[in-house]
């Protein structure tokens, strides 16, 4: 297996793009992350490409006026994980030695209001929306550990003040603990604005193997780790933790096995944040605060840009928004602008390590469908 | 207003039993692996914790306890808001998603013993009454 760097990335600012179409946002992103990488076309010798609504050849419409045709561009949907499979599977083709240079693509125009159920999804008929899964997963975690409205509602100040400091997310204003708590009630106790948004996007990274990476870009960002799994059925009967916990702990640790360094060697994470609540469970889940202590670990500001792990600098799913397959891309992209530097007023001090997790895609019986966690590194 | 040429029909067969008479109470039906034990609801064909494919259907128990649940101030178009949802541990060591009932005075509150009744879950396109389970306190 070959070391695989990233070595250009973009993304469009994420927001509503009625007037746009996905083929034309999706090719202003890879167009980007190629001038990033400073990578001739002709070098770009596979393409993954994530969405979940888009259509079918979604990838290969998006590059088709790039020039980029007559490769393998392959159509990738893993839901909420999709950025992160699309990532994963396009370092995977560079790390077996496949293609020295290739493109991971995410790209999404979402409609409006809630996701809807998969048919068969017994659930999903009877009412179980994703807010309220996850206003569920809130009140036992109230119960549990007495977390407090309070500490949910400071996740999304947090995001949306780092929000506020990135030209790219969705919402672009910071929020008070009052204007979150206040807000419309969509599932108790999560509100309004502690729901990520409907959001339009597209964000790409170009992957090279690392012996040819600098002959590109004089900063390439190794891949320390990718890792992509699925859920496993948890039997209550047996006590064991939910299958969404097992998911991504099981995940985060392959990851850190994979870099050979644990969570407290992270300097920086984006975490999957689709509601207030995912973010203080991501704080258990990959290790940077023991279960019970994530409502604690928000309220004493760790989490924060000037904190001791910051989480989400870019406004996460929260404020910057969530085009689903687009996220994980999106993610990454941030990640590597933080370790290059080029993070702006949000950019997190000493930089070196830095995290990225998705989940998502509910399946009654394995919890979730998709995880992904990467690890990158200067 | 239930209209008497309306039909009145489960959301999806084998989930539970209807009572036909007022002294007869309600249960839901699962499966249990007669290789590892388990129970599992809805029924299968395959154990999702052995992958065994020897299940017997079983009757489960009418009560359980409120493991969380929420209130929904937004949900999809067929259902009013409010309404309540949340997650039933049964004694089979069985953790069901359910729509809640009769919460507004009882109150819901976690750890609270709650009682199966089958119920109006939404009426579909044909104006026909759709049938669920749902939990209520006791």
């Amino acid at each position: 297996m070959r070391e695989v760097c990233v070595i250009g990335v973009a993304m469009t600012r994420f927001g509503r793009h009625s007037e746009s179409w996905v083929e034309e946002f999706g090719r202003e992103a890879c167009e980007m992350a190629i001038q990033d990488a400073g990578v001739p076309r002709g070098d770009i010798q596979a393409a993954h490409c994530s969405h979940s609504f888009q259509g079918r050849v979604t990838g290969q419409r998006i590059l088709k006026d790039l020039g980029l045709t007559g490769i393998p561009v392959i159509n990738v949907e893993n839901a909420c994980a999709g950025g992160g499979t699309s990532f994963h599977q396009t370092w995977m083709a560079v790390a077996g030695g496949f293609y020295n240079v290739a493109i991971a693509i995410g790209a999404e125009k979402m409609t409006k209001g809630l996701i809807p159920p998969n048919v068969e999804d017994l659930e999903g008929l009877m009412g179980r929306t994703y807010p309220g899964r996850f206003a569920m997963m809130a009140q036992r975690h109230m119960y549990e550990y007495g977390t407090t409205r309070e500490q949910l509602a400071l996740v999304s100040v947090k995001n949306h003040r780092n929000g506020s400091l990135n030209p790219y997310a969705h919402y672009q204003e910071p929020l008070s603990l009052e204007d979150v708590l206040n807000a419309r009630m969509i599932a108790e106790p999560i509100t309004l604005l502690q729901c990520c948004p409907v959001t339009d996007g597209a964000a790409a990274a170009v992957l090279c193997s690392k012996d040819i990476a600098k002959r590109y870009h004089n900063q390439p960002i190794e891949i320390a780790a990718s890792i992509v799994t699925s859920g496993i059925y948890q039997s209550i009967r047996k006590g064991a933790l939910s299958s969404e916990t097992e998911l991504s702990q099981r995940a985060a640790r392959k990851a850190y096995e994979m870099a050979g360094i644990g969570p407290e060697d992270i300097d920086v994470a984006e975490v999957h944040d689709c509601f207030s609540i995912a973010e203080l469970l991501h704080y258990e889940e990959l290790g940077f605060c023991r279960f019970g202590e994530s409502g604690k670990l928000i309220e004493e500001g760790a989490t924060s840009l000037d904190g001791k792990i910051p989480i989400n600098p870019s406004g996460g799913l929260l404020a910057k928004g969530h085009p689903m397959g687009a996220t994980g891309i999106g993610q990454i992209v941030e990640i590597v602008w933080q370790l290059r530097g080029q993070a702006g007023k949000r950019q997190v001090k000493n930089t070196k390590v830095g995290l990225t997790h998705c989940v998502g895609g509910a399946t009654p019986g394995i919890g979730q469908g998709a995880c992904s966690v990467h690890i990158l590194k200067k | 207003m239930e209209n008497k040429t309306m039909k009145r029909m489960p959301i999806r067969e084998g989930l539970f039993h209807i009572p036909s008479s007022a002294s007869e109470k309600p249960y839901l039906m699962g499966s249990q692996c007669r290789n590892c034990q388990e129970v599992i609801f809805p029924q299968r064909k395959i154990c999702l914790n052995c992958f065994g494919r020897d299940l017997e259907q079983v009757k489960l128990s009418s009560k359980g306890r409120l493991f969380t649940f929420t209130i929904n101030h937004q949900g999809p178009r067929e259902f009013s808001t409010p309404y309540a949802s949340g997650f039933i541990d049964l004694p089979e060591g069985v953790r069901i998603y359910s729509l809640l009932t009769d919460w507004e005075m009882k109150g819901l509150k976690i750890g609270a013993e709650m009682e199966l009744v089958i119920k109006k879950i939404k009426e579909d396109n044909e104006g026909n009454v759709v049938l669920g389970y749902k939990f209520e306190p006791i």
